[in-house]
């Protein structure tokens, strides 16, 4: 396993990292920004996919809850549901994909800096192992490892980096993460990302205060980019709701005082008619429902 | 239809696991974040630096005497510390603070040079403010003069008082982190950088007296012998320099980088190219004398005694074994070898009639040394230090 790491992650890491030092200027601290913007750039259709399922999965959260509280004892029926309104809870899990993509990248990148920037004789010993041919090696030798105040290879002496990585974590996220309705208690979803939105930064911020510092600017760099992609996300978005809004306030001037149902309200209707043939005892809950929706 | 989405799922529970397997991996494969065994001997003890601690071994009594520190500590130890009769200068590698004070403090000490049996050296002194960044190199102890001068990895030579509490009586910045131990003639201290420069300061105040500036770095030890420097590049030559001047007289070229420490006999001057490239030129004029290759990666330095050259390589990467040779020194002939249990990367040392090194086992990494017999290359006894 430790061959394909190798051959697949840590040496075409550690060689594109030492092509870019050698095109930029021998800046280690350029090399690793452009390293992250290219991955960024890979991963952008994913993250942004990822980004708009978390959006969509927020804006269902209340048909979802109503859904389970419904049909609580009858899962087969719940899925039914769910594919319905298009939720598919699997793709909450598809979500992580991301998530779970970067990790090779920052621990490849963790190692790759160590190795590159070791600046011991086993460091480059086991370095020069790991260089493609086409690479002169030592015309880049030493590797500079200083920018500004920092020492790339070691953890930054002052703490800058370790609270700008928590900071620029936070605001990335909180720029996709909804307010709190101060009633989380129904919407465990809503509760976990308050909760996450809390705690990521804390433990990326804290786990950045052993990072040697290239790599805690990887993650800053990455967090800026991120806090673009979901500002541009959550305008999106919010477009969308303003435009579904406008609708729903002119259908509801056309047509009298009961406003026109969304298209997942009218979803949930056509499987709740569908269940009138099947189920006739849930008429009761289905009335109640729709009291509900009317006051709304 | 279910076997389709059955098969899916297996399908992705089977790459989901390659991938969690692959990430484990790289989260536990070894990587070089120390370095490899210092070593280096006084009289019949030598002292093996191997990350934990200092050990001290009489190699004659065939007994570990003591160690340093004496309780196990975070703290690192990797480069040879260097003797004279009343103490023993340590360079540690340092630790990492803690996390509310990530910056390492590295130290340098003096202990009491005991060469019995159990009895803990005492600490002399301990300087821990000087020093920002690991020691790779042994440092050097002028003992005339007194002074001990050490490189670091924080781009700085400093000089410290071997007797007044380690006071630091001059630092000088340079490019880059320094690997090789400083060598010292006639009041000059001269210092190869990883900034691909040799510096020449006044041992005892500092000052620069010339610097040279090559194409490729400088990671191994240079030798100073009758007013001429010898100092290895990775530029894949030995230069040779006026020890006064730093003119450059001459270089003799290598195949690959030149990164051990040449050595000096018999009017000649022997280097290793990584390749494992062995030469042998004239001291004076650089016209080549001979060549030969041996197996594996020289980057240990070379030894010169009685007309006996020592080389000592990486030897088979695919049997792990380490190579060791004992070279004529007129003809480059292979007078004997032995292939000990692992690669060679620390530079062997001579104790009397005896050949001393070095290796990291390879199954659990603990350091071993070896006693050969240097006339004949049979092995006297072997030891772990970490035992």
């Amino acid at each position: 396993m430790s061959f394909l790491w190798n051959t697949l992650i840590l040496d075409p890491m550690t060689n594109a990292l030492l092509v870019l030092y050698s095109l930029l200027g021998d800046s280690f601290f350029l090399s690793i920004a452009v390293f992250t913007v290219a991955t960024r750039l890979i991963m952008l259709p994913m993250n942004l996919r990822q980004q708009r399922n978390m959006v969509k999965m927020q804006d269902l959260q209340p048909q979802i809850r109503e859904i389970q509280k419904k049909y609580r004892d009858n899962p087969q029926k719940m899925q039914e549901e769910f594919m319905k309104i298009g939720y598919n809870p699997a793709e909450s899990l598809v979500g992580c994909l991301p998530l779970l993509l970067q990790m090779p990248i920052f621990i490849g990148l963790y190692r790759a800096i160590y190795l590159i920037l070791g600046s011991t004789p086993q460091a480059l010993f086991d370095l020069q192992h790991r260089v493609y041919e086409s690479i002169d090696l030592s015309s880049l030798l030493p590797i500079t490892n200083k920018f500004l105040w920092l020492n790339l290879a070691q953890p930054d002496p002052f703490l800058v980096l370790p609270l700008l990585v928590g900071g620029t974590m936070y605001i990335s996220q909180k720029l996709l993460t909804p307010a709190s309705t101060g009633n989380d208690e129904d919407n465990p979803m809503a509760a976990v990302s308050q909760q996450m939105l809390v705690m990521m930064p804390l433990m990326f911020g804290f786990a950045a205060l052993s990072f040697p510092a290239g790599l805690s600017l990887y993650f800053i760099l990455s967090n800026m980019i991120g806090m673009g992609q979901s500002y541009l996300v959550k305008r999106s978005r919010d477009k969308f709701l303003e435009e579904h809004e406008a609708e729903k306030a002119l259908a509801k001037r056309q047509n009298g005082s009961e406003p026109a149902p969304s298209s997942a309200d009218l979803k949930i209707e056509e499987s709740e008619a569908s269940d009138d043939n099947s189920n006739g005892n849930q008429n009761k809950s289905k009335s109640k429902r729709k009291r509900r929706r009317s006051k709304r | 239809m279910y076997t389709m989405t059955s098969r899916r799922s297996w399908h992705t529970l089977f790459f989901l696991s390659i991938f969690l397997m692959v990430i484990i991996a790289g989260c536990s494969g070894g990587l070089a974040t120390g370095n490899w065994v210092g070593l280096s001997a006084y009289e019949s003890v030598v002292y093996v630096a191997d990350g934990a601690g200092i050990t001290a071994v009489d190699i004659k009594a065939q007994e570990a005497l003591w160690s340093f520190p004496a309780e196990s500590s975070q703290i690192e130890f990797y480069a040879a510390p260097v003797a004279d009769e009343e103490k023993i200068i340590i360079g540690d590698f340092g630790a990492q603070g803690g996390f509310l004070s990530p910056g390492r403090t590295v130290s340098l000490y003096a202990i009491d040079n005991v060469q019995e049996k159990a009895v803990e050296p005492s600490l002399l002194w301990q300087n821990s403010t000087v020093l920002m960044d690991r020691v790779i190199a042994s440092p050097l102890l002028l003992a005339e003069e007194q002074l001990v001068i050490v490189g670091t990895a924080a781009n700085r030579i400093v000089a410290f008082d071997a007797n007044n509490e380690g006071e630091m009586v001059w630092s000088y910045e340079i490019g880059h982190s320094v690997w090789a131990q400083p060598a010292y003639e006639d009041g000059l201290v001269y210092i190869a950088g990883m900034d691909k420069k040799l510096y020449a300061l006044e041992a005892m105040t500092g000052e620069l007296v010339w610097e040279k500036e090559f194409v490729g770095a400088l990671p191994g030890h240079p030798v100073v012998l009758d007013g001429r420097i010898y100092v290895g590049s990775f530029d894949e030559n030995l230069h040779v320099l006026d020890a006064k001047s730093g003119e450059e007289l001459w270089t003799a070229e290598g195949m690959d980088w030149v990164w051990s420490a040449p050595a000096v006999g018999n009017d000649l001057i022997y280097f290793a190219d990584i390749q494992g490239n062995v030469y042998a030129v004239d001291v004076v004029t650089g016209v080549q004398a001979w060549q030969t290759q041996v197996s594996g990666q020289v980057q240990a330095n070379l030894s010169w005694v009685d007309g006996v050259l020592y080389v000592a390589s990486t030897g088979n990467e695919e049997t792990n074994e380490g190579l060791l040779l004992a070279l004529d020194d007129t003809t480059g002939e292979i007078l004997w070898e032995a292939t000990p249990p692992a690669s060679i990367h620390t530079s062997p040392v001579i104790v009397e009639d005896m050949l001393v090194v070095a290796l990291e086992q390879e199954d659990d990494g603990d350091p071993l040394l070896i006693v050969y017999d240097r006339m004949r290359g049979t092995q006297m006894w072997q030891f772990v230090p970490a035992e």
